[in-house]
């Protein structure tokens, strides 16, 4: 008997360390490109939900019935899950591009993050109340909160996706920066005659100049993301692609004037 | 017309001639090679395995010498096709003068831009109804 329980303290002793370490470990976040797809999935829930939804309380509303009732509760209550699931995964996939695409300034993420994290939290305490809500009056509650919540979510979703805009921007001015500093040391060194030199010095201010003005132009749309934080909505995120219009048109012209120089 | 050529005047007496002609007197063709016994074939096979096996090992001598040459050929043929680049283009291709760090930084440059169209947006906010209502069934009638 004494010996079954050595053997059993020696396992014991063995596996308490694995167990430990996987209840440590963190699970692996989703990649952004699995995100994506769960949002489109769950899109495409939702939609089949509504549509559900909607025969349901025609019926109700013309059958009148207690049937048909408990049906349309039944009903609005899938969707209404579905909906608050499509808005959560589309806040994680916006966190996680936040969190993992370069050139985006980190104050700022962080602020919008922790606004995300309030959201997130509003969502999930929303989410518990529509799956415990069993007739019409707590499933209209539901509703009305989540209409309500409607401005805010849009808000700091779209701050988030003009965020991401300024940040992709910010991430090819970079990159582009970098570039003429390498291309800069190719044509100091480049075995070719000092006329062609001096052309190619030429292109490459002309780059510079360029940088400098998509530098101004960042500025300018970070500026108006700062100021339409007030009152944050479709309207930002149009504002700032318009702003970064230019900045675009610029940065894909220096990178044919790379191309050229690199010839 | 007269056909005055002699070697035309006999042709179908000539077919039916030939046989008569041949010095066996046409018994050599008529004669059946199962006919003949074993003990006579015997001797003629070990004659004609020899040749048999030197046509082979002719063959195979012939393909090998092909097969080789071809091989020797063969790394010949790029090595001309690259001594002629440089023929008609004296300067290398621009790609290879580059240094390594700015073919990395050009490429990184493209996918970076690829990505900041402030235009495209993978991302829009979810078209989900936000004004969903169970109502009763007097307040729609209504």
């Amino acid at each position: 008997m004494w010996r079954l329980g050595l053997v059993l303290s020696i396992v014991l002793l063995i596996l308490a360390p694995g167990v430990k370490a996987q209840e440590v470990t963190p699970l692996p976040l989703p990649s952004l490109s699995d995100l994506k797809l769960q949002y489109r999935l769950s899109l495409d829930s939702y939609r089949a939900k509504e549509e559900q939804f909607s025969i349901a309380a025609q019926q109700y509303y013309t059958l009148k019935t207690l049937a048909a009732q408990e049906e349309a509760v039944r009903a609005a209550r899938e969707v209404g899950l579905a909906r608050v699931d499509t808005v959560l995964i589309y806040i994680q996939t916006l966190r996680t591009t936040l969190d993992t695409k370069n050139g985006i300034e980190l104050s700022r993420k962080n602020t919008l993050q922790r606004k995300f994290q309030l959201l997130v939290e509003t969502l999930k305490k929303h989410r518990a109340r529509v799956e415990l809500a069993t007739n019409r009056l707590l499933i209209e509650q539901e509703n009305n909160f989540m209409e309500d919540q409607q401005k805010d979510i849009e808000g700091v979703c779209y701050e988030a996706l003009s965020l991401i805009k300024i940040g992709a921007i910010q991430a090819a001015w970079d990159q582009l920066d970098t570039t003429k500093d390498s291309l800069d040391a190719y044509i100091s060194t480049a075995p070719i005659s000092e006329t062609a030199r001096n052309e190619k010095q030429r292109g490459s201010d002309e780059i510079s100049r360029s940088i400098d003005a998509i530098k101004l132009i960042i500025t300018e749309a970070l500026n108006a993301y700062d100021v339409g934080l007030e009152n944050a909505d479709n309207s930002l995120f149009r504002k700032v692609q318009e702003i970064l219009g230019p900045a675009y048109a610029k940065l894909t012209q220096a990178q044919e004037f790379v191309r050229e120089l690199a010839r | 017309m007269s056909d005055t050529n002699p070697n035309n005047l006999e042709q179908t007496a000539f077919s039916e001639a030939a046989p008569l002609m041949d010095a066996d007197g046409g018994q050599r063709k008529t004669t059946k090679p199962a006919a003949k016994s074993l003990a006579e074939e015997a001797p003629k096979r070990a004659v004609k395995k020899p040749n048999l096996l030197l046509l082979l090992g002719t063959g195979l001598v012939g393909i090998l010498v092909l097969l080789s040459v071809a091989a020797i050929l063969m790394p010949r043929v790029p090595r001309e096709s690259s001594s002629d680049g440089p023929n008609v283009s004296e300067t290398p291709s621009p790609a290879s003068k580059l240094p390594l760090e700015l073919q990395k930084a050009i490429a990184t440059l493209a996918d970076y831009i690829k990505d900041a169209d402030p235009q495209a947006n993978d991302l829009p906010f979810p078209p989900v109804n936000f004004q969903l209502h169970l109502k009763t069934p007097e307040s729609v009638s209504q």
